[in-house]
């Protein structure tokens, strides 16, 4: 298959009836979901995972990809209104969108802010399209070696920017890789770590782990608030959408460096939303004319750069995502999860034979976004509301679609007992600052990890740890974990010659 | 229990975890081992380091908001009294949500443990009726028809009214 016939196919896939309704529910799940307090996308994509299971390849991606595209776009919202942060990749918004609704520029803010979102997923899918061509080659010159010291790579890449305590999240990224051996090895057919135990022969399910780890932490985190996000009236929200959405077109230049920003932060496994909308209100803050003056008293340009980088993250992050198999945030791993599930492998095959599948994500990034924008737009004061959704009414329901969605994907009432396990034990991590993301990403990469640890022994013995890529992956790897460190022992006798 | 209690059982149960996925994974055939082994040795001295940088920085709340900057941080009113006796009373509940389910099966035990919740919270009962007949339609509706999901009866519905 040529790339233009790829490119074509691709979008014929996501337009077909019903491959287009199930963007469309995705993307109106997604909007709804992340806009409800405590909800984000992970547990957004947790709870539609077992639907997803039941469908076609298409369709299964249309759906999944989507919740994941455009859940950044709604978390402005609680950002600009409130200054209470939808998700993690819209604490920057705050700074200036919550000044401006607080001038009367509520809608102003927030079409400034969705135009931008679309603008920069829009950047971000083209990056992403260009940079296939590169991609191409370099991964066919990867062999296991290379493979497996890059699935451990994004791994520590996730641990350390997991928080202070770095191991922390190392031995939670190690923890998801010994999780991801339970079961009876394929190949030896010794049964690991199974007691006996039926529901554990055939491994631990991911969607079972996935509601478990992430939604009942955050139910749990509600319960224990036991507040409503806001109380505040919703009004302001009529005029001014026009204005906002001309100054995007107005700053383009902001969003196009904004929107790079965000494409380099999600191209490093382990930076996410978090990082990129502070990376990218830095840089506007920095570069923009008068920007110390204005920024963070209600200037739009603070809103327009930090929506357009979170959302051109996503591109950036498909990148290690398709090419490498390193998914490049915990909610990818999560997205990267569900389509192993439909048989989307990313890798070699992704980027060769089934080059359409790739640009199937590349137009889901492009019209998903847009779309989600305009609706974003139309629905401002309906979304806003959503907002506003008492926790006690929240928890019962979702939890008891929890139990369903954990039964769905394999009929088993024992993967609702591992779902309610995983449940107490995320809360019990995220209580004591123990990064859950990472482990995450070991289920996930852990059958890889393994499958290319195997063929590097059979292929080199030990000895596969020396070959040129994979020995220097292994020591850029030591450094930036040991950085800290290294960068204490420098500095010490600068500080006593002090 | 304890907050400080609760992070010591945390750390040493990481390291019992280690240790045993360590001893059992020497037991295996080399390739299946292969991977365990590997993860195990690292990990026991990694949660060991994570341990003492721990206990090193001392100060329970500083450190906990700082480490989980990497997931959603947990706010003060999380940890306080009234917010664990929500948890528990919540933990409780959940556990009653999946007994019901094994016991009345989905569709009567999940609806029901719904409303209980909606009522216990002192929601408005029409609209406590409304959510759990709602859920009532998702499960049947969207699951079991929808994605053709033989949900569980339950094992008291099924002795009282057949199989």
């Amino acid at each position: 298959m040529s790339t233009w016939d790829a490119v074509w196919a691709g979008l014929i896939h996501i337009l077909e009836p019903t491959a287009f309704l199930y963007m469309m529910l995705g993307i109106i799940i997604s909007s709804t979901l992340v806009a409800l307090p405590g909800i984000g996308s992970k547990t957004a994509i947790a709870l539609l995972l077992p639907l997803a299971f039941t469908l076609d390849k298409f369709e299964a991606i249309c759906l999944i990809v989507s919740v994941w595209a455009v859940s950044n776009t709604a978390n402005s919202i609680t950002s600009i209104l409130f200054a209470v942060p939808g998700g993690s990749g819209s604490q920057a918004t705050i700074l200036d969108g919550y000044p401006m609704a607080r001038n009367g520029e509520a809608a102003r803010a927030l079409s400034a802010a969705f135009t931008s979102s679309a603008l920069g997923g829009i950047f971000g899918a083209m990056v992403l399209a260009i940079s296939l061509p590169v991609l191409k080659p370099l991964v066919i010159l990867l062999g296991p070696p290379e493979f497996f010291v890059l699935i451990l790579f994004g791994i520590a890449m996730v641990s350390t920017l997991s928080g202070k305590n770095k191991a922390k999240g190392l031995v939670i990224g190690i923890l998801g890789l010994l999780i991801s051996s339970v079961g009876i090895h394929l190949v030896s057919g010794i049964p690991r770590f199974t007691f006996g135990n039926l529901t554990l022969m055939d491994g631990l399910n991911l969607i079972p782990v996935t509601i478990g780890l992430f939604a009942i932490p955050e139910l749990i985190s509600l319960v224990a608030s036991g507040s409503s996000i806001s109380k505040m009236e919703l009004n302001n929200l009529d005029s001014g959408r026009r204005q906002g959405i001309r100054d995007s077109f107005t700053h383009w230049w902001l969003v196009i460096r904004s929107s790079l920003v965000g494409v380099w932060v999600g191209m490093i496994p382990g930076l996410g939303s978090s990082v990129a909308d502070w990376f990218a209100y830095g840089h506007a803050r920095a570069t923009e004319k008068d920007a110390e003056e204005t920024f963070g008293k209600g200037d739009v340009r603070g809103v327009i750069a930090v929506d357009a980088a979170t959302n051109a993250k996503e591109g950036g992050s498909l990148i290690p995502t398709l090419a490498f198999g390193i998914p490049g945030s915990s909610t990818l791993a999560l997205v990267f999860g569900g389509l192993l599930i439909v048989g989307v492998k990313p890798g070699k095959e992704i980027l060769t034979t089934q080059l359409d599948v790739t640009f199937s994500f590349i137009w889901l990034l492009i019209i998903a976004s847009v779309i989600t924008s305009l609706l974003c737009i139309i629905f401002i004061k309906p979304l806003a509301k959503a907002t506003q959704v008492r926790p006690t009414l929240l928890v019962p329901v979702i939890c008891a679609l929890s139990v369903v969605g954990a039964f769905a994907n394999s009929n088993n009432f024992g993967d609702i007992i591992v779902m309610a396990t995983f449940g107490v034990f995320g809360y019990w991590l995220r209580l004591h600052g123990w990064p859950r993301p990472p482990l995450l990403l070991g289920l996930v990469l852990g059958p890889e990890a393994e499958r290319h640890l195997w063929t590097s022994y059979q292929l080199y013995e030990w000895e596969f740890v020396l070959r040129p890529i994979t020995g220097s992956l292994l020591i850029l790897l030591a450094l930036i974990l040991g950085w800290p460190t290294l960068k204490k022992l420098f500095r010490k006798p600068k500080e006593v010659d002090a | 229990m304890n907050l400080t209690i609760s992070r010591t059982l945390l750390g040493l149960s990481f390291l019992a975890l280690f240790t045993y996925t360590l001893l059992s994974g020497l037991d295996m055939p080399f390739r299946a081992s292969m991977l365990p082994v590997l993860a195990s040795s690292l990990a026991l001295p990694l949660t060991l380091l994570a341990l003492y940088i721990e206990h090193k920085k001392g100060n329970e709340k500083k450190s906990q908001a700082e480490e989980s900057s990497g997931d959603l941080a947990v706010s003060e009113s999380e940890v306080s009294a009234d917010a664990f006796r929500r948890v528990r009373y919540f933990f409780l509940w959940f556990a009653s949500l999946i007994a019901s389910a094994h016991l009345l099966g989905f569709l009567i035990g999940l609806p029901l443990m719904v409303l209980i919740y909606l009522l216990a919270n002192r929601e408005p009962f029409k609209l406590s009726i409304f959510l759990s007949l709602m859920v009532l339609m998702i499960l049947y509706w969207g699951f079991q028809k929808g994605l053709v999901l033989p949900l569980p009866r339950g094992i008291l519905t099924t002795m009282l009214f057949g199989g």
